[in-house]
């Protein structure tokens, strides 16, 4: 089959819905602004308009020949002058989304001495070039900071939660806690979640320009932790039943 | 008119930069079943270009018609038109509009003449080219016929003239006409409305033998005499007189039918041109434009042949009681009348005749009408004009005589001469059929009357002018010899020219250095003051039509005088001195043909657009400008005189 792009993804439209074709990280969509020289005789400087806007689009990608769009589907296409749409994002539910409907140009099969069989497309842009903001959805999970899913799950509750730099948010005693303080975190600029599957599972909206997408919440089980109250050696226990505190430091 | 239904579209928007509008253009058919929907026509990449045809370098390019080319993709789809279906129709078949932002813009015509694709396998590109309807001007006639066939020969108001009788045989019913012209004849006084208000003779534009002419020269008339242009823009015609394009708004009437007229001002007609869409109206754009200088003109030399109106009553013989026509005599001979029938069913493809055959004991059996007394006077000129056809016979004669009844009289020969033939010979001239050839024609214009008919005989006073047809005995011919010999008369025209000569030159010469002369042109309207000539303009006064006095204006510099003074005097005002023309690019998307443009780095200047060739989608006006003078800018020296005298 094709193999995704990790970064970017290029699909051709499908019932509505994208079937990805190759590597996008070696896709070129290529666009080209025309310009119209105003000729009026006010200067020396030239000086122009904007003028008509076109692009073309690059497709390499490795042949297997059991993918859903291959050099066999391409071909198909392009014999028959069809126009398609197509998809290009940084995630394969939102980000930045370049669209529009292309006509195949140029169609090329590479097959090298020890080397896997590659296909190249050139199609030319027909109509707009449209790019689409969208935030990125997904389901994150409540992790300890390598990852790993709490042990208590689906209810480890009370968890301490953490940001991605470590720093301490708050105690939740239950999803509602933590999605209130997860998006109320003042250092929170790009996510938001949604609502909960489980007592550990999260739905998350990540704007489509975060710095990176999270696949977990960072948090520890309570009892494993007292806060410190900011004075001599006093903490505040989450214990409620033997008033203990532990340090994690003495964990 | 023919019904139309929508049959294929395309729309879009152009690429303007800042204020794209939208384009659509619909052919509709007149034949053939209709469509559910229209069709949705693939465009190609510059589907519609607009052209101004018929222009020249020129401004006194008067009529100026449009034209359209639509360019779509053919792919083999049965639904998209084949380019038989445009090619081997008839030229008005099929009818395209354009509208701008769901206005009309241009309603058209496709010529399939001018249509052209490539012979290939699909797809391949149809290019189809449309024209308005002043491309048909030329082949389509003025119409001077009543609804019954009879011929309207009278006095009739300029928007009848121009629009009732013209235009709207070849522009939709309802088109609107706006008028700008400044210029009125002094015994109106200051006046809009002129359409209404000025009025001319449907003679000048009907010929008795060879019928009437095209619109195409019904609108040069008076296009020429106002020195005015005559064009279709936002799907109205547009009737601007030049100079009238150096004030500050386009002021004049707006025609809405024949009845309601508004006022026209658009005070936004100037346009500024610089480099900036956002603060200019049109912008010069792409390759840099060229001025060219034209020179100016020295000289321009005019002419205008007079034409008379018909002074015979029943002239195109409507009025037959079965026995006589109306206001004809029918003179006998030895008591046997000659004999006379009216044929025809009085259309226009079949107009009323008067049939003429002999009545044995032949001789002086005629048919006559006697115009006057104190109908004509020495110095006029009788103009003669009709067709005849001859059945079964190989002569007939005309005699024309003006002077009185006793034997101070002439009459005309068949060179336009008058002979004094009292006791000398009957006077009267013959026309003769030669070979088989049935039709023809009769035209005459005679020389001016002699003072003196003979010795020292003065013309008389009082003197009538009779016109008289008759048919000698003659050999049959064998064109069917059961038929009586016949000669058919047509309507016939009998007119006087007062003045003595049969035209009028004009010589217009710029006071400065210059030596650009313009070849002679003819024109149509001139101001003698006489009412018997169909070159008259008149105005109403009471209940009667008088000839239009001197025309003036509210401009400084511009004196009153007569139209054809004003005429001449605009081709100078207009090329007073070297003029440049400015050809290159314009970016818009919303200018019209008759707005003028002022660049920025051109302070001074005003340019009118003598040609435009426009691609819808990119904004490109491909022009060529000029400049455009006030009225009245140039010095001249004036001089008009009678053609020089001939004999016919």
């Amino acid at each position: 089959m094709a193999i995704k792009g990790k970064d970017f993804v290029f699909s051709v439209m499908r019932d509505g819905s994208p079937v990805p074709v190759c590597y996008a990280t070696d896709c070129t969509i290529d666009q080209t602004f025309e310009s119209r020289e105003i000729t009026a005789p006010v200067g020396p400087a030239r000086d122009y308009i904007g003028g008509f806007q076109g692009y073309t689009v690059n497709v390499p990608g490795a042949i297997v020949w059991a993918a859903d769009v291959n050099f066999i589907q391409l071909e198909v296409l392009a014999k028959n002058r069809t126009k398609f749409l197509w998809q290009a994002s940084d995630s394969t539910n939102g980000g930045v989304v370049h669209s529009g409907t292309i006509l195949i140009t140029n169609l090329s099969l590479t097959s090298q001495f020890r080397d896997a069989m590659r296909f190249d497309m050139t199609a030319v842009g027909c109509g707009p070039k449209e790019t689409v903001l969208l935030p990125i959805a997904k389901t994150v999970y409540l992790a300890d900071f390598f990852g790993i899913r709490l042990p208590g799950c689906p209810n480890p509750y009370p968890v301490a939660l953490y940001w991605y730099d470590e720093t301490f948010i708050g105690i939740a005693n239950n999803a509602d806690d933590v999605v209130q303080l997860f998006n109320d975190y003042p250092g929170n600029e790009f996510y938001l979640l949604t609502g909960y599957t489980t007592g550990c599972d999260f739905n998350i909206l990540i704007d489509w320009n975060a710095i990176f997408i999270p696949d977990f919440i960072i948090a520890q089980a309570a009892p494993e932790l007292a806060m410190w109250t900011g004075s001599d050696d006093e903490a505040i226990s989450n214990d409620q039943v033997n008033d203990n505190a532990i340090s994690p430091g003495y964990a | 008119m023919a019904t139309y239904f929508n049959k294929y579209y395309f729309e879009f928007q152009d690429n303007h930069v800042t204020s794209p509008v939208t384009w659509r253009m619909d052919i509709m058919d007149s034949e053939g079943s209709v469509p559910t929907d229209p069709f949705l026509l693939t465009m190609s990449a510059t589907p519609l270009l607009t052209e101004r045809i018929d222009t020249n370098d020129s401004k006194d390019t008067y009529i100026i018609g449009r034209q359209i080319t639509i360019s779509y993709e053919y792919d083999g789809n049965p639904n998209i038109p084949l380019p038989i279906e445009f090619f081997e129709a008839t030229e008005r078949r099929f009818r395209v509009e354009v509208r701008r932002n769901g206005s009309i813009d241009g309603v058209y015509f496709i010529k399939p003449d001018f249509c052209e694709y490539a012979d290939q396998y699909p797809p391949f590109t149809i290019q189809l080219k449309a024209v308005d309807g002043f491309s048909y001007a030329k082949g389509i006639l003025f119409n001077p016929f009543e609804d019954d066939g009879s011929l309207h020969y009278e006095i009739i108001d300029l928007y009848e003239t121009i629009m009732t009788r013209s235009l709207l045989l070849i522009a939709d019913p309802g088109t609107i006409i706006n008028v700008v012209n400044t210029l009125f004849p002094e015994n109106i006084g200051p006046t809009i409305r002129t359409l209404f208000r000025l009025f001319i003779h449907t003679d000048i534009f009907y010929d008795f033998v060879k019928g009437a002419v095209s619109v195409h020269d019904v609108l040069t008339a008076f296009c020429k005499a106002f020195y005015a242009r005559c064009y279709m823009a936002q799907g109205q015609i547009w009737f601007i007189r030049t100079q009238d394009l150096t004030n500050n708004s386009l002021t004049g009437d707006q025609y809405i039918d024949d009845t309601v007229v508004n006022d026209l001002d658009i005070t936004n007609f100037v346009l500024t041109g610089g480099p900036d869409p956002s603060s200019f109206d049109v912008m010069p754009v792409d390759e840099i434009a060229n001025i060219r200088m034209i020179p100016a003109i020295k000289k321009a030399e005019f002419e205008v042949q007079y034409k008379s109106i018909n002074q015979l009553n029943n002239f195109d013989w409507r009025l037959w009681d079965g026995t006589n026509f109306d206001n004809w005599q029918r003179i006998e001979q030895s008591g046997n009348p000659l004999i006379l029938n009216r044929t025809g069913s009085g259309t226009i493809d079949d107009p009323y005749k008067a049939s003429i055959g002999y009545n044995l004991p032949q001789a002086s059996q005629v048919l006559q009408q006697t115009i006057g007394p104190n109908s004509i006077f020495a110095g006029d000129r009788v103009e003669i004009s009709f067709k005849y056809r001859f059945t079964n016979c190989t002569q007939f004669y005309i005699l024309v005589r003006a002077g009185d009844n006793t034997e101070f009289y002439v009459t005309l020969d068949e060179s336009g001469i008058w002979d004094y033939t009292f006791g000398i010979s009957a006077g009267r001239f013959y026309i003769n059929r030669t070979g088989k050839k049935r039709e023809g024609t009769l035209t005459i214009q005679s020389i001016p009357i002699p003072q003196k008919i003979t010795g020292n005989i003065d013309f008389p006073a009082n003197a009538d002018l009779r016109f008289s047809i008759s048919i000698p005995q003659n050999s049959n011919t064998d064109d069917n010899i059961s038929d009586p010999p016949l000669i058919e008369i047509y309507a016939v025209k009998v007119g006087i020219i007062q003045p003595e000569d049969k035209g009028r030159h004009i010589v217009i010469t710029n006071q400065a250095d210059f030596t650009q002369i313009k070849e002679t042109e003819d024109f149509s309207f001139i101001d003698t003051g006489e009412d018997g000539l169909s070159n008259t303009i008149f105005v109403l006064d009471g209940s009667n039509f008088v000839p239009a006095e001197n025309w003036d204006n509210d401009k400084s510099g511009v004196n009153s005088a007569d139209i054809e003074r004003h005429m001449a005097k605009a081709h100078i005002d207009q090329y007073p001195r070297s003029i440049g023309t400015w050809e290159g690019s314009l970016y818009s998307n919303n200018m019209e043909f008759y707005n003028v443009i002022e660049f920025a780095h051109l302070p001074g200047k005003r340019w009118m657009q003598l040609s435009d060739k426009y691609n819808n989608r990119t904004c490109t006006h491909q022009v060529l400008l000029t400049e455009v003078f006030a009225e009245g800018n140039s010095n001249i020296d004036y001089l008009e005189y009678d053609i020089e005298d001939t004999t016919n």
